[in-house]
This record gives structure tokens, sequence and C-alpha cells, in this order.
């Protein structure tokens, strides 16, 4: 009240007569939603045929484009996405971004990248070997060197990471190696996505090397056929990683290097996401399944959830072989606490501080180290986590814990569960508020269309879903 | 390992057989002696192994290493001695000798044979013996060394990769096997050196190097090898350390036969066992070749009982050689055909820390691995020599040869390779590959020798050659055998591959050179060269993951055999063909070359010797790279004006003081030009890319040397040399993703300057012969390195090219040696040899001092080879006058290449396999251990 003006106290002090009008007039507490025309850059891009090669301007509102041939928006150009738009790859095609790339969908209407035909087989219990999602039927969005912005909103990209012969980026993605659905090179660039859909990829959905980054409230499916992070990040990237929700995926959820020799030192944030059964596809021993710093990358994780994951946070600087220590992530400048990990089965239980790494209990760790780890407890030592089994439910809304279904690995994506936090979720009120997002150099920009919608903040509650529903919003 | 001792046993006995019969024929006694040396009157060089007798009692003996002779136990009174030599006329002279009487007496014997004279033809043992080669270095316009086909029967060598080390100035690079494959000619890189046969230039089989790898080459087909270190305007002037010229065996002036048979057999093999595989049933089209444009391959597609190894102790090593030779009686036409047939087993066991792309930061750049790796290589070679050499002299004044060459290397290699992977808890990967690899040459050389009146003489070449190179399926298994706790256990598999790769190099090529004899002391020459090379590449590769069945942690295929393994693509497109790789490419090239030089003889004791050559290069390349890429396709062409002087200053007749200076180039080998990535054919699985930017090196050269040649073939050289090398190539490592590096040839900034001095001397004493040489190099350039390190801001901070930081404004920078520089190189090789015994023996060894391998992205990780000493052995012992016995041993220290990062490791030296050095850490060390061969060699006449 204390921000009325004068004029406005007067008129009230007219019409007292009506309380209901009082409280209908006091037009600051008005609700005003406009549409607002989307954003739209040079020409439209015909559909009247398939398209490949360079491209920009504006894909059209609900318009679907078939790709035949790689896409390229070069150097300086700017291509926009408006919502609705489905751009169907015909083949093993890629999306490369050496200019600006906005895909800016809606929440009504969200934008697809997607094979022309593409099935989704997600019955629980589906064998990734014959997977399409793991097939690699389209390339990515490679973004090369020179790409400035990237942002990704409210956008679908699914089944892509095929194979390149030849690199069509200058840099980044060897020949002869598969590609990722997303990838971004340039740390003085600006990487946003929010509330967008990763489903499917041969290796890592997203692969990061260099750039300032804003990822949160994304929901992230099938990453990785045998291998691979939903989001891997190298050298030269600083950023925030929150309200996402990672089910599934090959190897860890999100994974932060200081490999490759780019500046500044990777500095990543990554709090409130949520981690369902990850780690599972990955065959190899050791690699993680849930959050992973390592290489000299630092930064910090706080109140994230983790279900049934085959491996906790795993801080890499151990691997010890006759006396050669791994290349040990920042670890002094790396801060944490305030995750939770829930595990049905003692092989993860066993696993919540992983063997042979770094990772420190925190006291404010659930469950508690305490209940669990023996005494005398060293970093990375094997110890038996029968006392940490089932403990700390977080009480999904539609996610009923334990585990009731075959195996831990048949859970790859959401459907019809639901990892909203019941009232009665020990994961309420338990997060750590006391810290600010990490602030980029320069700062990402605040922005509907040349940013990030928003950056929000820790919450008091853990995981992706807090109560105050300001997370995750799919 | 019994079988093994018994064979070891045999040689030792064999070996010391020869020396305890040699020490039985040492007879003493006597009334007078007879002592004296035996020379050609032509030459005035002595002669080895003439034949000295005494009709009246047949007492004889051979003249030794400096031509001398001693005759003992001769009766008093008068005496008749004849001596004779093959090629020369016998000569008698006669004295009387008082008792107890010690006599001198020298022989001087003229050349035999009108026809030798008449058409310079010479004969063939003498073309190959020590004494025609000193004379030839003697004689010859620039700065060369030259090894003869008799010191190499003696050597204990039996491919020509192994022979050049035994030249002044000459290291080698050694194949996995351990075997010499490309000379460094005075610390410089085999890059920049060039191999001519019969002084042409012939293709290389060799995908990735312009000039032929010489283990292709077997050392029995040599007639000699010349070392050229200062190109005359004649010559082609691609070389900057040198040129070597491998001269064939030629065809003689009567029937000459020799036949060798060997066997032997490689240690390594006592250590452990061969395991070999079959390369009979590989398939030699890849999937996409063999039906139909846009065929998606099948998993079923591939075969797999390359993958079935069998086991072998102490597999034989066998050799054999054949040469028949003969000239018709008119002396018009001659002929030699020359076979070779080796098999050998070889292997090396290799110890590999595989260095993490990315070093540590604290303490900045401290060096890091990230597997451990054991690798054993088991390698059967099959070479297969075939050589003719026909000349027809229908007159004195022309001569028609034609020079046929067919080599073949088959090389079929199982790698087996475990590591310990320290980025993962407890899982122990293994990989097997197999790998058969064929590479053939094919030359045709027709050359003319013509005198048009007598002061004018036409000389020219045609060439015709072709190389090829084929892997077909190579095949690779990856294995995993995991251990981890709260894992599946078990032996599980993980991934296979399969790849083709083939390439033709063919060269036509014409040389003309016409030389007018002005006055007698002025020489003109001028000519000129066409050359025209193809080059095509193939290349197709699939690879495939293992088949899981259904979904979940405990999925993984158990591995039975490897040919039981299931295998399945990953991705949809994996099983196209790979049509858009660029190493599927075409290439040619045309050097166009002319020259002109003069000679001039100042006051008897002055030759110079001076010209200019001027090299054109068209270059053009078509790659299937897709039209996207930048240097898809490519055409190059640059031209060089090559002056040069050579000046010879005859101190004595038997001193030469020279000068030289001469500019040449490099070109890059068409692989490098084209920018496509290849890999799989490395040992340590490197990836290799081109680089169409790169330019072709130039180089001053200049170089000043001493040549005292005393008698007996002795003979003392040495020289200072200096070289400024602009453009210079090296091999380092661009980093693409993260730890992802091609290993890449590049041009590092700024100019490389070398220069060094080298000593030669050979003595002998009567029956004892002592050869070295020493050469000390120092070279350098300076280049932009990283260093990652903790910043004052607190920040792990990477300083490099267009990354500047607070503590490093400009990119930080290191001086360093060439790759592939030795300070120090040196040969000492100590000969015996008793014509009357008919027993030879040598044991040589060669020192090549540390040198820079690999050079690192990163400051102070450039990765050494440490310094190594190897000593070889050989012996031959005449067992009858036309058969003689040979052993020879190599490797007799097992010396190992060691390769290491000369930074002391954190925290003291590392408790691990073969880190013993506080101030070094090893990162590779590969052992190769003794290998023995003995033989029979028949030679008539």
């Amino acid at each position: 009240m204390k921000f009325l003006t004068t004029a406005q106290r007067s008129t009230s002090l007219l019409a007292l007569a009506s309380l209901g009008l009082l409280a209908s007039c006091n037009k600051s507490n008005e609700n005003v939603q406009l549409s607002t025309p989307p954003l739209t850059v040079g020409k439209a891009v015909d559909n009247t045929a398939p398209i490949g090669g360079a491209v920009k301007g504006t894909m059209k509102q609900d318009l679907s484009f078939d790709v035949n041939a790689d896409l390229i928006v070069n150097a300086g150009d700017t291509l926009v996405i408006q919502p609705g738009v489905k751009v169907n790859f015909l083949g093993n095609y890629n999306f490369v971004i050496k200019g600006t790339l906005l895909s800016l969908g809606s929440m009504a209407k969200p934008i697809y990248f997607a094979p022309k035909t593409f099935v989704h087989t997600d019955q629980v219990g589906a064998d990734p070997a014959t997977d399409p999602a793991y097939q690699g039927k389209w390339g990515g969005i490679l973004g090369d060197v020179t790409c400035p912005l990237m942002v990704i909103k409210w956008t679908h990209v699914e089944g892509g990471g095929g194979n390149v012969v030849t690199s069509p980026v200058s840099a980044g993605i060897a020949n002869n190696k598969n590609t990722y659905p997303i990838f971004f090179q340039n740390p003085q660039g600006v990487f946003d996505l929010e509330d967008s859909w990763l489903y499917g990829s041969t290796d890592d959905p997203i692969r990061i090397l260099g750039g300032r980054i804003n990822v949160m409230r994304n929901t992230w499916e099938k990453g990785g056929k045998t291998g691979g992070e939903y989001l891997n990040i190298k050298s030269g990237t600083t950023g925030n990683i929150a309200y996402n929700l990672f089910i599934g995926s090959a190897t860890n959820g999100s994974k932060a290097s200081n490999n490759g020799g780019k500046n500044p030192q990777t500095t990543i944030y990554m709090y409130n996401n949520t981690y369902v059964h990850d780690g599972y596809r990955r065959n190899s021993a050791g690699r993680g399944g849930s959050i992973n710093y390592e290489e000299g990358s630092r930064g910090a994780y706080y109140n994230n959830i983790m279900v049934n994951c085959k491996y906790g946070p795993r801080v890499v600087g151990s691997g010890n072989y006759l006396g050669n220590v791994l290349v040990v992530a920042d670890t002094a400048n790396l801060k944490y606490g305030y995750n939770l990990n829930y595990a049905d089965s003692l092989a993860q239980a066993n696993e919540i501080y992983p063997t042979s790494f770094l990772t420190k209990p925190q006291t404010t760790d659930m469950p508690l180290p305490s209940s669990f780890l023996p005494a005398g407890y060293k970093l990375g030592q094997v110890y038996n986590g029968s006392a940490a089994l089932s403990k700390n439910n977080p009480q999904f809304v539609g996610f009923p814990l334990p585990f009731a279904g075959k195996r831990l690995a048949d859970v790859n994506t959401v459907g019809t569960y639901n990892f909203h936090l019941n009232s009665t979720s020990p994961a309420i009120g338990k997060g750590y508020t006391s810290f600010a997002p990490l602030a980029t150099s320069p700062a990402i920009p605040v922005s509907a269309n040349f940013g990030a919608t928003a950056i929000n903040p820790p919450s008091k509650d853990l995981g992706a879903y807090p109560t105050d529903n300001s997370g995750n919003q799919h | 390992m019994l079988q093994v001792y018994y064979v070891r046993t045999a040689f030792f006995l064999l070996f010391f057989g020869l020396f305890s019969q040699g020490a039985a024929a040492q007879r003493a006694g006597g009334l007078a002696t007879l002592r004296g040396t035996v020379y050609a009157t032509a030459t005035g060089e002595v002669l080895i192994g003439a034949t000295v007798v005494v009709p009246a009692t047949q007492q004889g003996v051979a003249t030794g290493l400096d031509g001398t002779f001693q005759l003992r136990g001769l009766a008093p009174g008068p005496l008749v001695v004849q001596v004779r030599n093959l090629g020369y006329a016998p000569q008698t002279q006669t004295l009387t000798l008082a008792p107890g009487q010690t006599a001198t007496l020298s022989f001087r014997l003229a050349a035999s044979g009108q026809e030798l004279k008449e058409v310079t033809v010479t004969g063939q043992a003498d073309r190959e013996s020590d004494a025609s080669v000193r004379r030839s270095e003697q004689k010859a316009d620039n700065v060369l060394n030259i090894i003869s086909a008799k010191a190499i029967e003696l050597s204990p060598d039996v491919t020509v990769g192994n022979v050049v080390q035994r030249a002044s100035g000459v290291s080698i690079v050694r194949n996995s096997s351990g075997d010499g494959q490309y000379a460094i000619i005075r610390g410089i890189d085999p890059r920049y050196n060039y191999t001519l046969v019969n002084g042409v230039k012939i293709p290389s089989p060799d995908p990735k190097n312009r000039y032929a790898p010489l283990d292709i080459f077997p050392a029995e087909l040599l007639e000699r090898l010349e070392v050229v270190k200062a190109l005359t305007p004649s010559m082609e002037g691609d070389a900057i350390g040198g040129a070597l010229n491998l001269v064939m065996k030629s065809a003689p002036d009567h029937l000459v036969a020799v036949a060798t048979a060997a066997g032997g057999y490689s240690d390594i093999f006592g250590q452990r066992p061969y395991a070999g595989f079959s390369s009979g049933g590989l398939a030699p089209q890849s999937p996409g070749e063999t039906h139909p444009a846009g065929y998606v391959a099948q998993p079923g597609d591939f075969a797999s009982q390359q993958l079935n190894y069998s086991s072998q102790k102490a597999p034989v090593n066998s050799l054999f050689n054949l040469t028949l030779g003969n000239r018709t009686k008119d002396g018009k036409l001659g002929l030699l055909v020359a076979g070779s047939l080796q098999n050998t087993y070889r292997g090396s066991d290799r110890l590999y820390y595989h260095p993490l792309g990315q070093p540590k930061p604290e303490p900045a750049n401290t060096f890091t691995f990230d597997e451990v790796q054991r690798l054993e290589f088991s390698t059967l070679q099959n070479r297969l020599g075939l050589h003719a050499k026909l000349d027809f002299v229908p007159n004195a004044r022309h001569r028609i040869g034609l020079y046929s060459l067919w080599t073949r290397l088959d090389d079929t290699q199982h790698r087996h390779l475990v590591s310990n992977d320290l980025g993962i808890g407890g899982d122990v990967p293994t990989t097997e590959r197999s790998r058969f690899q064929r590479q053939q040459i094919w030359s045709e050389t027709l050359q003319g020798d013509h005198d048009l009146g007598t002061r004018l003489h036409f000389n020219w070449s045609a060439v015709y050659g072709r190389a090829t190179y084929a892997t077909p399926d190579l095949t690779s298994i990856g294995t995993v055998r995991a251990t981890a706790a709260n894992t599946q256990q078990g032996t599980f598999v993980q991934s296979s591959s399969h790849l083709w790769q083939r390439s033709l190099d063919q060269d036509v090529a014409g040389y003309a050179n016409l030389t007018y004899h002005a006055t007698t002391n002025l020489e003109l020459m001028a000519g000129g060269l066409l050359r025209n090379k193809d080059r095509s590449n193939f290349y197709d590769y699939y690879n495939l993951t293992a088949a899981t069945t259904g979904t979940g942690t405990n999925n993984r295929q158990p591995l039975t055999t490897y040919d039981q393994a299931r295998f399945t693509f990953n991705n949809t497109f994996d099983g196209q063909p790979k049509t858009t790789d660029g190493n599927n490419y075409t290439a040619t090239e045309r050097i166009t070359d002319a020259y002109v030089q003069a000679k001039l003889l100042l006051a008897e004791r002055l030759q110079l010797l001076g010209g200019v050559r001027v090299e054109n290069t068209n270059q053009h390349y078509d790659s299937q790279a897709p039209a996207t890429v930048v240097g898809r396709s490519g055409t190059i062409s640059y031209l060089d004006v090559l002056p040069s002087v050579h000046a010879k200053y005859l101190l004595s007749e038997h001193q030469n003081l020279r000068l030289s200076y001469f500019k040449s180039i490099s070109r890059p080998a068409l692989f490098e030009l084209v920018p496509a990535t290849s890999s799989y054919d490395t040992d340590n699985d490197i990836l290799q890319s081109g680089n169409p930017y790169l330019k072709h090196t130039q180089a001053h050269n200049l170089d000043l040397r001493f040549e005292h040649y005393g008698p007996a073939n002795s003979q003392l050289l040495t020289g200072v040399f200096y070289k400024r090398i602009d453009n210079a190539i090296e091999y380092t490592f661009a980093q693409v993703s993260n730890n992802t590096f091609y290993y890449t040839p590049t041009n590092p900034a700024g100019t490389a300057t070398n220069f060094g001095a080298e000593l030669q001397f050979i003595k002998y004493l009567h029956n004892w012969g002592l050869t070295g040489n020493y050469t000390y190099t120092h070279s350098s350039i300076t280049t932009t390195k990283r260093v990652y390190y903790r910043a004052a801001d607190g920040s792990l901070t990477t300083a490099d090219v267009g990354q500047p930081t607070a503590e490093f404004p400009t990119p930080p920078t290191q001086t360093r040696p060439l790759q592939g520089q030795s300070n120090h190189i040196g040969n000492l090789t100590l000969l015996y040899r008793s014509e009357a015994q008919g027993f030879n023996a040598q044991v040589a060894a060669v020192y090549t001092g540390r040198r820079i391998a690999v050079v690192s992205p990163y400051k102070d990780l450039d990765q050494w080879q440490r310094a190594t000493t190897q000593l070889d052995f050989s012996a031959e012992k005449r067992l009858h006058p036309h058969l003689t016995a040979f052993v020879k041993v190599t490797n007799l220290l097992n010396t190992p290449t060691v390769l290491e990062v000369l930074q002391s490791p954190t925290g003291g030296t590392l408790s691990l396999p073969e880190q013993s050095a506080s101030q070094n850490f090893l990162v590779q060390r590969d052992v190769y251990y003794r290998t023995y061969l003995l033989g029979l060699r028949y030679r008539l006449n």
C-alpha cells in the first residue's frame, strides 16, 4: 500500500462507501497479460520445399521445415524460430550455428527439432539397443567458435547425435566422431537453455566447450546410449544449472571439467536439480551417475535430490595408481552440501560417496553421513551403506519409492511420473539459500528474446520442483 | 625354452669354433720370412685379399685389409713368388732369401681385360669394394660418404634401413620392431632427406611419407650406399639433410653366382610366444566397395577369423638370396638378376604412460597420464625383392641400361594392448589389433650414356615407378575385465573396428643431362627433369559396439572368444561407406627442373663447381570432403631458384679441402596437405591430420670439410656445417576439443638453425680395422607453447597464442632443438679380417644422443628419446673356396628405446614400473631383445 500515490489515496477516500470497489480499483495489483508479436528478423524462411545450406531470418510461427542438407546460420546472421515451429531432419544433417540462434518457443507452442519420423518407445524396460532415441537419426545444433548467442526456450530437441565423417564446425568436434544434439563452444558467447526438453542422443545430449551459460528448468530424458553425460562442460565455461530434471542418463546428469585449455576456469553452480536413476547405461565402472566435478573445475552444488543414481556426486581427485593422482577438481574452490541422496539398492548406497574419489561428506547431507559411514571414514574408501538404504524418501507426488520396478536402469523417461514434492517430504524447507547464482562476467542479459527469461535463485526446498512452483514448469 | 637354449648354444659354439680354428691355423717357425704390400698400378690403392703364393711349395697367404702380407717358414735360397687377384694380370717376382732373413717386396698389378678399359665398365667385385668406395669419396665433386657392398655383407645388417646407421652423421628412426626405417642425416629429420635408387627417385609406398621406407630393401641387393651431404645443381634440390642413393648391384664382366641361405631367431619370442594370425581370409575390399553405392553395412558383413591368434615359441626366421650375373664374350651385353626372400618374426614390448592432453596446473605444466598401457607386438615380415640390371654396350661411345626393381614387404602384425585406465575404478580394457599391410614398389629405369663426339656427352633416364600400399580390414576388438566394487564382474566385449586403406603413388619421369668438356680444365653441364606424380588414397572404416541384451547395468556381453563376439552399429548411419571422408583423395604433382653448372679446374689444385637449379612445383589435390570444407581441394605451386657452389682444393695428392654452399628445399608429402583426419595406423592410435596451409621448407647450407686419404684405404674426414632453415616442418598436437588432438604438420614460426661438426676415420693395421665417425649437431628453434597454471587471482588459467593472461601478456615461448635432432651421433666398428683363414668378424656400436621425439603443445613437456648405444656383432668364415658361413647377432645389449619428459616428478621418483630417474618422467619404453642369424653363402667367382 505504501506505493499508492497521493492522487490514488484521495480517490480511495472519495470511494470509501465500497470496500469491494476499493479492492478492485487498486490498479497496482492488476494482472495484465498482453500478447506480444513474436520476434521477427529479416525475411521469412520458405518452407515450401526441403531446406539446406545457409539460412537466416525468421522461421514463422507453427510452420514445419524439412531439412535435407546441413543448415548453416553464417557468422553475423541471425535466425529466429517462432513458437510452434517444427524442424524435421530427413537424414543425418546438422544445424551449424556460426551466427546467432534464437529458438523462442512458448509453453503453449513449443518448438521441435526432431527426425522427420520419430517414434517414442517409452514403455519401461524398452531395450536401448533398438530404441530410436539412441540411434543418432540426425546431427545436432552445433555452435561454432563464432556463435555469440544461442537461446533455446521451450524447445524439444529429440533423437540427435549422429556421426560426422567430416566435422562441419571449425573446431570442437573431431572428424569421424559423434555430434551432440546441442553443442556450444565460445567462452565469450552466451548459451541460454530454459524450459526445454532434451530427449535421446548417442553420447552427451549437450556439450559445452566454453561459454557463459544459463541452464534452467529443463527436462532431460534418455541421454546417451552406452556413455555420455546429459550436460558435459569443459574449460572456458561459467554459469548456473538449476531446476533441471535429469532422468535416466547413461553416465552423469551434469559434469564440469576445466580440460581443453580455454579461459576462464570452468566455474559452475549446480543447484536444485533432481537426478533420477542416472548412470546405468555407462557400462564401465566408476564414471559417475549424478553430479561430477573434475580436472580443475570449481563452483558449488547444493539443494539437489538424487534418487537411485548409480553414483553420488563424484569429486575427482584420487583414482590413485601407485602414487599417480588423477587430475583433481579445484577442490579448494568447490563448495557443496544440502544434497539428498536416496538409494534402494545396496550397490548404490555403497556409492553415495563414490569409491576411490574425493567427495567429502557434509553434515548437511541427507542421509546424515554419520548415520551410515563407518567411524574414521577416509575419502573414497569402500564402505557398507546398508544403514542408508531407503532412507529419507523424498516423497515425490507420482513416483513411488522404494522403486517397485524390475531394474533401476529401466527408468529413462518422465511419462506419467511426477517429481513434485508431497507436503510431507523431508526435502521441504531444507534448502540452502544463502548464496546467489554465479554472476558471470559479463552478466548474461535478462531478456525475453536475447538472453535469460529468469536466472532463478536457490530455493528453500530441495530439487527441481520447490513447493512455491518457482522451479521446473513441466 | 629348452629349444631356445639349444639354438643359442649352437650360435656360440659356432662363434668360438671359428676363433679356435683361426688360432690353430696360426703356425710359427721357418727359416726366412717375406713381407710386402700389393698395389693396383692404375689407382695406387692397395689390394685386399690378393693371393700371394710360392708355386713351388704351394705356400700362400692373402693380403690383409691394408694390402700387406707375410709369408713365413720359407726355405732359404732362390724364391719365385706370384701374386694373383681377380681382374688383374698375375705378377711374378723372383728373389733370393738368406737364412733367417726377413725380406720385403712390393707388387703392382695392372688391370686385365681390354674391354674393361674401353667401355669403362669396372668389375662388379671392384665397385663393391671398400677401396673403390674410398676412391669415389675422394674423387667426388661434393661432400659424400659411401658404404660398400663388401662392408654391408660383413655388417650385421639385413635391411638397408639398418645399414644406413653405419654411415657418418646418420641416425635412424626405428619401426615398431626396432628396425631402422628412415634416415636422419646430421640431425635433420627424414622428411628433409630423399632416397634415390640408382640416382633416380622412386615413389613411396608409405602413405604418409614422400620417400620409401628403407626397411623395404634387402641389404643384399645393394652394390653401395651413398650418403650425399651437399647437392650439386645436377641433383634434385629437395634435400636439406642429405640424399641417400641406393646403388643396386650392376651387371658383372664375368659369371657371378651368389646364393645365400640363413636361419635365425628373435630372442623376444624366447621371452614370450609369438602370437600371430593368418592374413589369408582378409577381405581385400570394404563392404561399401563390394556392394552397390549407398549400401549400409550390416554387422554380419565383417569377418573375425583374423582375431584368432595362435602362439608359437621361438619361430625360425629365414633368409634366402640368389644373385646371378654374366656378360657376353664380346662384353656388349651384361645382365644381373638378384632375388631376395626374407621371413622374419620380430616383436617388441612397450610400456606406455598415456599422457593426458592437459597437464596438471600446480606446479604449472606438471606432466600427468591417464592410462598405463602395456603393448606387445608380434610381427611377421615377409620381404621379397627382385631386381634385374641389364646393360648393353654396343661400342665404347654408347651404353644403355635397364634397371628393374620389384620389392614387396608384407607386415602381419598383432598388437596386444592392456591398459590400466586410471579414470575408472578397476576396469582393465584390452585391445587386440590385427593389421596386415602390404607395400610394393615396382620401378623401371631406362638409362643411356652417349658420347656425342669427343667433347660432348649425353645422359638420360626414363623412369616409371609405381608404389602401392594396402591395409585390408585392419581389425581391432576391445574387451574389458571388470573388477570394480559394486559392479558386474567378468570380462566383457566392448567394441570393434574395421578399416580399409589403400594408396597408390605413381611416377613418370624423364631426366636429361648434357656435358660438354670444353677444355681439360672446364666442363659445362646442363639438363633438367620432368616428373609427373599421381597419387590416390582410399579410406573406409566401420566402428561397431558390442551388442547388448536388454537394459540395465548387468547387460554387458560376456566374452567367450573373439570370433564369437557379437557387434552392432551404435548409430543409424555408422554402416554407411565414408564417401565424404577427405582421406579419399587424388593428387598430382608435376616437378619441372632445369639446371646449368660448370666445373673448372684451376692451377691443377682448385676445382670449382657451381651453377644454379630452378625447380618448379605444381601440386593439386581433390578430396571427397564435403563442399563446405575449406581446402577440400587445392592447387599449390611455387618456383625455387637454387644456386650452389662447391670448391675442392687439393692440398696434396692425399688431401682435399672442400667448401660448399647450396640452397635447397623440402616439399611436404601430399598426404600432409589434405585436411583429413586418419587414425588406426599408428602404434599409439594417434589421430593425424593434414594441413593445406603447410609451406615448403627452404634452407641455406654451408659445408667445410678436410679429407685425408692415407695409405691402405685409411681415411680421415673432418668438417663443419651450418644450415639455416625457413619454414621448417614439425609435427605438433593441435587441439580440436578437450582431450582430442590432431597430430598435424605445421610450420613453426621463426627460423631454425643447425650447425655441427663431423669426424670420420678409417684405419687398418694388417688384419685389424677400426672405423668410426662422430657428428656433433646443434639446432635451435623457438616456438610458442602453452602454460597451464594457477594465476594470481586464484583461477586455473591457460596462457596461449590468442589467449593473453595477466602473467603472460605475450604467449610463452620455448627454445629447443629441432624434432628428431641429436646433439651427438657416433659409430665405432672394430673389424678383424684374415684372408688366410677366410675369417672376418666385426663388432659395431652406434651411439645416438638424446633427441626430441614428440613436440608437446605445452612448455617443458616435449618427449625426448633417451640416448642409446646399440651393439651388433657379425662374423663369417670361409669353409671352402666358394662357401662361407656367417653369423649375425644384433642388439647385443638389448638396448631399449625410451621416451621421457625432462621434468622431475613432484614428490620424488614414482614407484611405478621403469620410473627410476628422479629428474625424468618415463613416457614410453620399447624393448626388442637380440636377434640371431646363421647362414651359408655360396659364391662362384
